[in-house]
């Protein structure tokens, strides 16, 4: 991924069925978890 | 219903029929299929007073690289605490790693670009307690870990989200059940 990538998330409401692939709105992206290494290495 | 017991050349009935298929002991909620290159997926309104315990599993799918996967209750950041043991494929010894206060359930999966998946049981996510989390990371093809985690918040959530900690994930399932009460 690049920065110019748009940060997509999935969407699924077990009420109505529906899932989306969309991208994240800035909201969204403040809200993920800080970017961190792997704790177990390849 | 209580459990029946049939008798030879009894009637099996429609009505007893459908309350067994309705009243399994683990019951299907929803699932949904994880899009391509996606940074988190979130399943909303799938905890209820239905059950009080769940079960989440995502299989099929894959992490752009190696990297660890995390689940986080509602919009919650906070108050996560969590044992893990992991260990390398083949090695002899366990390693072991924890938080008193993560911002989520980190390491519910160690995945790569070949497989990540989890198989993790959240116990009370829709009752205003403390929610318990126990999972098996699936993945990597290097190491295996398991968590065990309490979330000390005592909210009832309806939803949750995963992701990566780095990257993104691409397809498979996530699969979520509920505990039959009764």
């Amino acid at each position: 991924m690049t920065m110019s990538d748009p940060i997509l998330g999935t969407f699924h409401d077990a009420e109505t069925g529906e899932t989306i692939t969309r991208e994240l709105t800035a909201e969204e992206i403040a809200a993920l978890p800080e970017p961190a290494e792997p704790l177990i290495t390849e | 219903m209580a459990v029946k017991t049939f008798t030879t050349n009894e009637v099996l009935t429609s009505t007893d029929t459908n309350t067994y298929l309705a009243n399994a002991g683990l019951v299907y909620v929803t699932s949904t299929t994880v899009g391509s290159a996606v940074s988190s997926v979130t399943v909303s309104n799938c905890f209820s007073s239905t059950y009080d315990n769940y079960k989440i599993i995502w299989s099929g799918g894959n992490f752009s690289a190696g990297n660890d996967g995390y689940l986080q209750l509602g919009s919650s950041t906070a108050s996560y605490a969590y044992q893990i043991v992991y260990a390398n494929f083949g090695a002899g010894a366990v390693s072991t790693y924890g938080d008193a206060a993560g911002a989520n359930f980190r390491y519910v999966t160690e995945g790569d670009a070949n497989v990540a998946g989890t198989n993790l049981e959240l116990i009370g996510p829709n009752l205003a307690k403390y929610t318990a989390c126990y999972s098996v990371g699936i993945g990597s093809g290097v190491a295996y870990m398991t968590l065990i985690g309490i979330h000390k918040v005592a909210t009832a959530y309806t939803g949750f989200t995963v992701g990566p900690l780095a990257g993104t994930m691409s397809g498979g399932t996530i699969t979520v059940y509920g505990y039959r009460k009764a």
